[in-house]
């Protein structure tokens, strides 16, 4: 049995990655220093190794979700706001298993483009994507869904001015 | 060990939806507790405007009259108005109070139920604003009985 100790460094609060080993989730616990940790144990020899990252606005119901939840925060008062930057995770690692392994991960800051994470570890490894990603159809969606409340929030307001003025 | 787990996609995406349902009835809660501490504080208020305009009439040994002659009709139109202000907080206190209890329960409960991310602030807000509402409500219901 070999063991995988893997270490997420420098990861914002409020982007938290999902980490797949072999294509399973893996649930990482946050440690006292920020950072989060978490022990796999397998048989290969090679695992796979992902880091992906969930947005809101890019499931299958998003359409549903978005028009429940502005009709349940009060067309939209109280809602927090989606994710505006829309930047997603796309890591790809084959990682050359030993008996005992630790990994480092280390986050860069988030960004359009670019690199997402740097590996330290004394483990061979093989990358084979890693990057920032803007998605752009989450991002497509982000501003319809904007503008679609804008025009909510003018029809309302005309409403209620309509109807304000019928009481007066 | 951690426990490797598969989720699936459309189970990830409805737990989602109810950590954003969390958030908007924790933002909700907020706004219905001020509306609690309203119905308590503008009681408070029209005693206090109340106090002032008597204070202001013993200061001016009553010459308050003659430097503003209005200041009766003022005075009584401030407590008027302050006064209707108070009984509609008070009218709906316990509606305020009954959505504010609802609120901020099933944000607790929706928020903790997320695995994934602890929601700490949130969480610790929407408790204290459970025992504000609370509070709120003994207050009053002390304050009827009595």
């Amino acid at each position: 049995m070999k063991t995988l100790k893997l270490k997420l460094i420098g990861i914002n609060s409020k982007i938290i990655p999902n980490i797949l080993i072999d294509g399973k989730m893996v649930k990482c616990k946050k440690n006292e220093f920020g950072s989060y940790e978490t022990t796999v144990e397998t048989e290969k020899d090679v695992v796979e190794f992902a880091i992906t990252r969930d947005l809101e606005l890019k499931s299958k119901l998003w359409w549903l979700y978005a028009f429940l939840s502005f009709i349940v925060s009060v067309f939209g008062i109280f809602e927090p706001f989606y994710d505006r930057k829309c930047i997603t995770i796309d890591c790809l690692f084959k990682l050359k298993l030993n008996e005992l392994n630790e990994v480092n991960v280390k986050f860069h800051p988030f960004a359009n483009e670019g690199k997402a994470v740097e590996l330290e570890t004394p483990n061979e490894y093989e990358e084979i994507k890693n990057g920032y990603l803007l998605d752009k159809t989450a991002k497509k969606r982000w501003i319809a869904l904007l503008i679609i409340k804008i025009i909510v929030w003018i029809g309302l307001g005309i409403l209620a001015g309509f109807l304000i003025s019928k009481l007066i | 060990m951690q426990p490797q787990t598969t989720t699936s996609p459309l189970k990830q995406d409805f737990m989602n939806f109810l950590i954003r349902l969390g958030k908007i009835f924790s933002n909700m809660s907020i706004v219905l507790v001020l509306l609690c501490l309203c119905g308590i504080f503008s009681f408070a208020g029209t005693a206090i405007v109340i106090i002032i305009c008597v204070f202001i009439i013993i200061i001016t040994v009553g010459t308050i009259f003659l430097i503003n002659p209005n200041f009766f009709s003022l005075f009584t139109n401030i407590v008027e108005v302050t006064g209707g202000i108070s009984t509609f907080f008070l009218e709906n206190f316990y509606i305020f109070a009954g959505l504010t209890i609802a609120t901020s329960i099933l944000s607790l409960i929706l928020l903790v139920l997320d695995r994934r991310t602890k929601h700490v602030a949130r969480i610790v807000l929407s408790s204290v604003v459970l025992a504000v509402a609370l509070i709120c409500l003994i207050v009053i219901a002390v304050g009827v009985a009595g």
